[in-house]
């Protein structure tokens, strides 16, 4: 697999809106998920108080985070289980990998876990002589094709059926050449049986978490597939892997987040599992580890308290960001070179890795405002990333061309007797060039916008001049055609 | 670096970017685990506990999700349900259930079952809810040793029973049901419908790894 790099985001967009197969792909991204969840909170007329309970919740955490990682930790150590709290991905990936030595493990069986991508945790797992497999359908999808995931839900929501079969005639060779994988259900059937045989034989689980719970040291999880629930509950040893800003005060306080995560995420009241489970099996229970790990990962996140992205420590992972962003419609999730996409990707990466390489992504936005409408947990996703535009400004990030035309407006802006002389000229500038057609086919400077359609010529007076007027209808005045400012 | 140097480590730089002090931040804390504040409940469950039909929300909220679910008279009634679905929809196969007494029956239908834990060639599973609830229509599932978790996920098939006297209002208040003294079981699962997935072009399909089909048999007092 290439390693991911966001500080490719234009030339990967440009080729993400070429490639045919990703745009057919990904109009199910934008009808199917939005649909499911715009019925859910329709149904839900409590949801706008949920949403405010649930950030309010989080918020809490936020504030006294030091105070229920000690709970958690307190509290998932007397049924049994091992805390490790790491600093960065390289100790949580060593961390890991001593577990897995130390059990004898081969083959470590995955839940969907975005923080084992964020850590970069299979190629790590596989260097140390281990053999990872990816349980959820999509990382299975994925993992077999050599990619990254797409989507922080839907990992393979960039593939078509199509390429899902050939990717399994490549990966499954000892099953007939001649079967039948033109269907969505022979592709399932074919998946689970595979994956069947991985479940029962591995050696370790490791999945991700929704949530920790601190009052009871349990780790909630989430899925519709059950994956998650096989991959804990068979193998003697289970790691689960989250980061710090999961926990929850208590089971009240899940049953919150839970309420607002199924219906933002995929349009549930209840995903088909939610599982909590702490330690180890208890005597009597027949199954269930012996050993439980959980390792919570720090990972850039602790710099994060306390400053202008604190908020961004509220998200849940649900992706409703991400299905409503306009972008991610266009270009998928692999143009952004990250592990999470969309707007809560481009807020983190730059937060997580670093402003210089990720600073094309803060840009990656057009400011539409619909991913804080429809964040459960109010997070301002557009001021924190109009917040991370002015820090790529700052470290002088953007091109020199953007930033000079940035200083030249705010020249302007600050006389005002200039800028509103410099709108008149350009105005009747355009209107002039523009005299017969009415719009503009090339203007300098205006490519980006006329070399996808045309540029209209300006109609009646500016918005300053109208203020000055006192004309609030927002509409020109019949026969304004002087320039009027 | 030892381990414990490690987490004392990751704690101080988290402690340090926060306000107040390390003994209000522990003391606010406190104050939250010990008051349990309750989110916003949902009005047409607090509505349905007062009329008394939190079983009718129930079976309405589980049908929804893609369970089959039948009401039935007690535990008698419920073996022959039980008996039914395993002829009428579990592949052919063993068939694995919870071991309690109220199941021992079902060993000497034709085929048998057998108690303890899932084996991969279990065809159906039967088992026990500890609760259910009407909100969202989820059997809660418990891994006591009479009920294992892989009931609940090997076999294609799996068969619930639920009394109606065991069905929560909310998700809150199944959850704070968990809450009790003694040990808890490691491992509590809510079911919500088959497994399901749409990972492949967002097409919703059911029996991914877990079963494809369940049933909930809830049970009236008898």
């Amino acid at each position: 697999m290439t390693p991911l790099s966001s500080g490719g985001f234009p030339a990967n967009a440009r080729d993400a809106l070429a490639d045919e197969k990703l745009q057919a792909a990904l109009v199910n991204v934008r009808t199917i998920f939005r649909g499911n969840r715009t019925r859910a909170v329709a149904a839900t007329p409590e949801f706008e108080a949920l949403r405010d309970a649930g950030a309010a919740v989080k918020r809490h955490v936020v504030e006294n985070l030091d105070a229920y990682l000690e709970r958690f930790i307190a509290a998932a150590e007397a049924r049994g289980g091992v805390v490790h709290l790491c600093a960065d991905a390289a100790s949580a990936r060593e961390t890991i990998a001593a577990i897995c030595r130390g059990e004898g493990a081969k083959l470590v069986t995955k839940g969907k876990s975005m923080v084992t991508e964020e850590i970069g945790l299979n190629p790590y797992l596989e260097s140390q002589g281990f053999t990872p497999v990816e349980t959820d359908l999509g990382e299975y999808i994925v993992q077999l094709r050599g990619e990254p995931p797409s989507h922080i839900i839907a990992p393979a929501c960039h593939v078509k059926k199509e390429q899902v079969a050939e990717t399994f005639r490549a990966a499954h060779p000892h099953r007939p050449a001649e079967r039948d994988l033109s269907t969505h259900e022979a592709l399932l059937a074919e998946a689970r049986a595979e994956l069947r045989a991985r479940f029962l034989s591995a050696d370790v689980g490791i999945t991700g978490a929704n949530l920790l719970i601190a009052e009871t040291g349990d780790a909630v999880l989430v899925t519709n597939e059950g994956n998650g629930d096989l991959t804990q509950s068979l193998p003697r040893c289970h790691i689960v892997v989250a980061s710090i800003e999961k926990l929850v005060p208590t089971l009240e306080d899940a049953a919150t987040v839970l309420r607002v995560l199924g219906r933002s995420a995929t349009g549930q009241a209840a995903s088909s599992y939610t599982t909590l489970s702490g330690g180890v099996a208890q005597p009597g229970e027949r199954g269930g580890p012996a050993a439980c790990h959980v390792v919570i990962l720090d990972n850039g996140r602790s710099a994060m308290l306390g400053g202008k992205y604190e908020e961004m420590l509220r998200c849940i992972r649900c992706g409703a960001c991400i299905n409503h962003c306009p972008i991610f419609a266009a270009v998928g999730g692999h143009a952004y070179g990250a592990v999470y996409v969309g707007p809560m990707g481009s807020v983190l990466t730059p937060l997580l890795q670093s402003l210089e390489e990720a600073r094309h992504l803060p840009h990656a936005c057009t400011m539409c405002g619909r991913c804080a409408e429809v964040c459960p947990m109010k997070i301002p996703l557009p001021d924190l990333l109009r917040r991370l535009r002015e820090e790529t400004h700052a470290a002088a990030l953007t091109s020199a061309r953007s930033r000079m035309g940035l200083r030249l407006w705010t020249f302007l802006a600050q006389h005002p007797s200039l800028y509103r002389g410099a709108g008149r000229l350009a105005a009747a500038a355009l209107r002039l060039a523009g005299r017969r057609a009415g719009a503009l086919r090339r203007w300098p400077l205006a490519g980006g916008w006329t070399r996808f359609r045309d540029l209209p010529v300006p109609q009646g007076g500016g918005f300053v001049a109208r203020a000055y007027r006192g004309d609030r209808t927002g509409r020109a005045a019949e026969g304004d055609g002087a320039d009027g400012q | 670096m030892t381990a414990a140097d490690g987490r004392a480590a990751a704690l101080a730089a988290v402690a340090a970017r926060l306000p107040g002090s390390a003994a209000e931040r522990a003391a606010a804390a406190e104050r939250r685990l010990a008051e349990r504040p309750r989110g916003p409940g949902l009005a047409h469950v607090a509505a349905a506990a007062k009329a008394g039909t939190l079983a009718e929300t129930f079976c309405a909220a589980a049908s929804a999700s893609g369970a089959t679910v039948l009401r039935t008279a007690g535990a008698a009634a419920s073996e022959a349900a039980i008996r039914k679905i395993l002829a009428e929809h579990a592949p052919a196969g063993p068939v694995v259930r919870a071991d309690l007494p109220r199941f021992a029956g079902l060993d000497d239908r034709p085929g048998g079952a057998h108690a303890g834990a899932a084996q991969p060639e279990d065809a159906a599973g039967v088992t026990r809810a500890a609760a259910g609830i009407a909100e969202t229509g989820s059997v809660v599932l418990a891994s006591d040793p009479e009920t294992p978790t892989s009931l609940n996920f090997l076999p294609a098939i799996h068969i619930v029973t639920l009394s109606a006297a065991a069905i929560h209002a909310g998700l809150d208040d199944a959850l704070a049901a968990l809450r009790g003294p003694g040990r808890r079981p490691r491992t509590v699962n809510l079911i919500t419908g088959p497994s399901r997935t749409g990972d492949i072009e967002l097409t919703l399909q059911v029996g991914v790894h877990g079963p494809r089909a369940i049933f909930i048999l809830v049970e009236d007092d008898d």
